[in-house]
């Protein structure tokens, strides 16, 4: 479970505070959505999570499995169970796709992964997710399209199997085909001991994947919560609309 | 007992006319300069001890059979002068162009000629290491590729070096002759000085693959003359230094005849306390039209202690030419750390990970796999151990 109290965090570059005391709890199993207008922190908060170096933590704590984060290194929280898929995953030259994968589920399981044991559950992943066979030797999203980017990480994801996944944006920037893709494989994540934070713009991926809860984030806050539909209804009002009705003083970036 | 450069000679049984040459150069190098930044490797003259020479073709069987010799230099100066009178230290490595080379033609210890005959292609690398005796301080390679031939050549250094090292290498290519040259340096020596100076005649392509992973000071050097038209060449080369190393690569590619191409391609770490120089030239001569002339360079430095230095130099005297160079020094990529610390990769072993991913880009273009393990090996032994 996650849980996240009071948690203050400001950007270190420019010391501003971007998540300003919000609290939220995701419990094993359940697939949550963070909705909110440009610019209100939820890439901040994901970032958080997992310990970008970007951010701090200036006040409040994230737990996860009754553990504290908050000064826990970044692949500490990888081997606990956390995993982030990336709003723009990073391109690296020179690690093949295959390498790091493997890499990183040796880093991540107990024992290490045998060769055999890998390339098999690749292989199924792989066609699961309907990846073409030369993406293994290609570097690390290297020259990757936005769109193969995208469904690497809910590679990596099925590859490592986490037990939280928080992903970022995963459906910006995605045709409908590969959003299809990019959804069953998190459907497929689906089980008592998997949870999921989705952030996202659209409700266009909660066609697909079905959640559990929905929250509002506005000002650095978790405004509102609800159920599915809470999105249907932020689609048809629009987020100035949510605000005036809830009666929050906080100005949207795109207004 | 050490002996004089004519007894050395004559214990060899060498043709008079190299004896001569040595003796001259001999007595020459006291009037020559040691150029400044070659002061560090003006080793002193080795003692010279007699040494038994093999005057067969040391070429396998297969390669002798299509005509290839393979042969210590010292033998093959008695049975082909003509080959060797005119290029040996001639053409590629002038040895009259500064006293450490006079030096090195007059104590010459260990030398080999390997000959490639007109038209004649070989698949496999040949492998050239054994031609030269690796105990030995002062030691030559000379390759000639004839015209239309094609082949590939690795060279490796071995275990046992002598304190100070250097490994003089001349390849003269003939007209459309193809020639891959696989350099892996690692030697133990204090001091390590390689040279490779080609001479290309009329289409002509040479590519040479440079592993500089010496443990000790090094200095790379390497000259490629475009002298025939549609001439082309390019140098691959990746470094590693570390702990107190000094290291200076100094890479030039001149264009001296239209429709010649010349591409240098270096990629370095630089670890610990260590210092790695990159200084590249591409010259294009007056008469080089149609020509281009382009280098890449990156050195990544891993410690705050650790120093890295480009000087990318073009000269153009053409104007009619494609040229431009790119050169970079940084640390490793934060985003890149933190990218693989969220799958659960160790900082270290992070950091390990995009250090071989920065060289291996460059590496995996070194056509020979044993090559590509020995360095890729070296590297994880210096820098994840």
């Amino acid at each position: 479970m996650l849980k996240i109290e009071n948690l203050h965090v400001k950007i270190n570059e420019t010391d501003e505070e971007v998540i300003k005391g919000l609290n939220l709890t995701i419990p094993d199993g359940e697939v949550h959505v963070i909705m909110g207008p440009n610019g209100t922190g939820k890439s901040t908060l994901s970032q958080t999570i997992m310990g970008s170096p970007k951010y701090s933590i200036t006040e409040g704590t994230i737990s996860f499995d009754g553990k504290e984060l908050n000064n826990m290194a970044t692949d500490e929280r990888a081997r606990l169970g956390l995993f982030i898929g990336m709003q723009y995953p990073t391109e690296i030259s020179g690690i093949k796709n295959v390498d790091f994968i493997h890499a990183a589920m040796n880093a991540v399981a107990d024992k290490p992964v045998s060769v055999l044991d890998f390339m098999k559950r690749l292989d199924y992943v792989m066609n699961f997710l309907d990846i073409d066979e030369s993406y293994t030797d290609r570097y690390l999203n290297e020259g990757f399209s936005g769109g193969e980017k995208k469904r690497n990480e809910i590679l990596q994801m099925m590859m490592i199997q986490p037990n939280l996944a928080i992903l970022d944006e995963i459906d910006s920037g995605l045709d409908i085909d590969a959003l299809k893709v990019v959804s069953k494989g998190i459907n497929h994540m689906r089980d008592n001991h998997f949870s999921s934070l989705i952030i996202t713009h659209y409700n266009r991926i909660l066609r697909y994947v079905k959640p559990d809860v929905v929250h509002v984030m506005m000002g650095g806050r978790v405004v509102t919560s609800g159920d599915y539909h809470l999105a249907e209804q932020l689609e048809q009002n629009g987020y100035a609309q949510l605000r005036d009705q809830l009666g929050i003083d906080v100005k949207l970036v795109d207004e | 007992m050490s002996m004089s450069v004519q007894e050395f000679a004559l214990s060899h049984n060498e043709p008079q006319w190299l004896t001569v040459k040595r003796i001259v150069a001999n007595d020459m190098k006291n009037t020559m300069r040691v150029p400044a930044p070659l002061r560090k490797f003006h080793f002193e003259s080795p003692e010279l001890n007699p040494r038994s020479i093999d005057t067969q073709n040391l070429a396998p069987k297969n390669l002798q059979d299509l005509g290839i010799i393979m042969m210590d230099l010292f033998a093959a100066a008695n049975e082909f002068p003509e080959l060797i009178q005119e290029n040996l230290m001639e053409k590629a490595i002038y040895w009259r162009d500064n006293a450490l080379n006079a030096n090195h033609l007059a104590y010459l210890q260990s030398g080999g000629f390997v000959f490639i005959p007109k038209d004649v292609c070989v698949d496999e690398s040949i492998d050239i290491s054994d031609l030269v005796d690796h105990n030995m301080q002062e030691k030559h390679l000379l390759i000639i590729a004839a015209s239309g031939s094609e082949v590939s050549f690795t060279y490796k250094d071995s275990k046992q070096q002598p304190k100070n090292d250097r490994l003089m290498i001349e390849v003269l290519l003939g007209d459309h002759a193809n020639v891959s040259f696989y350099d892996a340096a690692m030697t133990n020596s204090e001091k390590s000085h390689r040279v490779l100076n080609a001479y290309l005649a009329q289409n002509a392509n040479l590519k040479t693959y440079v592993g500089l992973f010496n443990h000790g000071d090094s200095r790379y050097y390497s000259n490629i003359d475009l002298d025939g038209m549609g001439s082309s060449a390019r140098i691959n080369l990746v470094s590693l230094s570390d702990q107190n190393q000094n290291q200076v690569v100094q890479t030039k590619i001149i264009n001296k005849s239209p429709n010649t191409s010349g591409l240098i391609s270096q990629r370095g770490i630089v670890a610990d306390k260590s210092k790695t120089v990159y200084d590249t030239t591409g010259q294009i001569k007056l008469e080089a039209s149609d020509s281009d002339s382009d280098q890449i360079s990156r050195l990544l430095t891993l410690s705050p202690e650790s120093k890295g230095k480009i000087d990318p130099i073009l000269l153009i005297d053409n104007h009619d030419v494609v040229a431009g160079h790119a050169a970079s020094v940084g640390k490793v990529n934060p985003e890149q750390l933190y990218y693989l610390k969220t799958r659960g990769i160790d900082a270290k072993t992070a950091r390990f990970l995009l250090t071989r991913g920065f060289l291996t880009p460059l590496i995996e273009k070194f056509p020979d796999k044993s090559v590509q393990e020995h360095l890729l090996n070296n590297l994880e032994e210096r820098i994840h151990g």
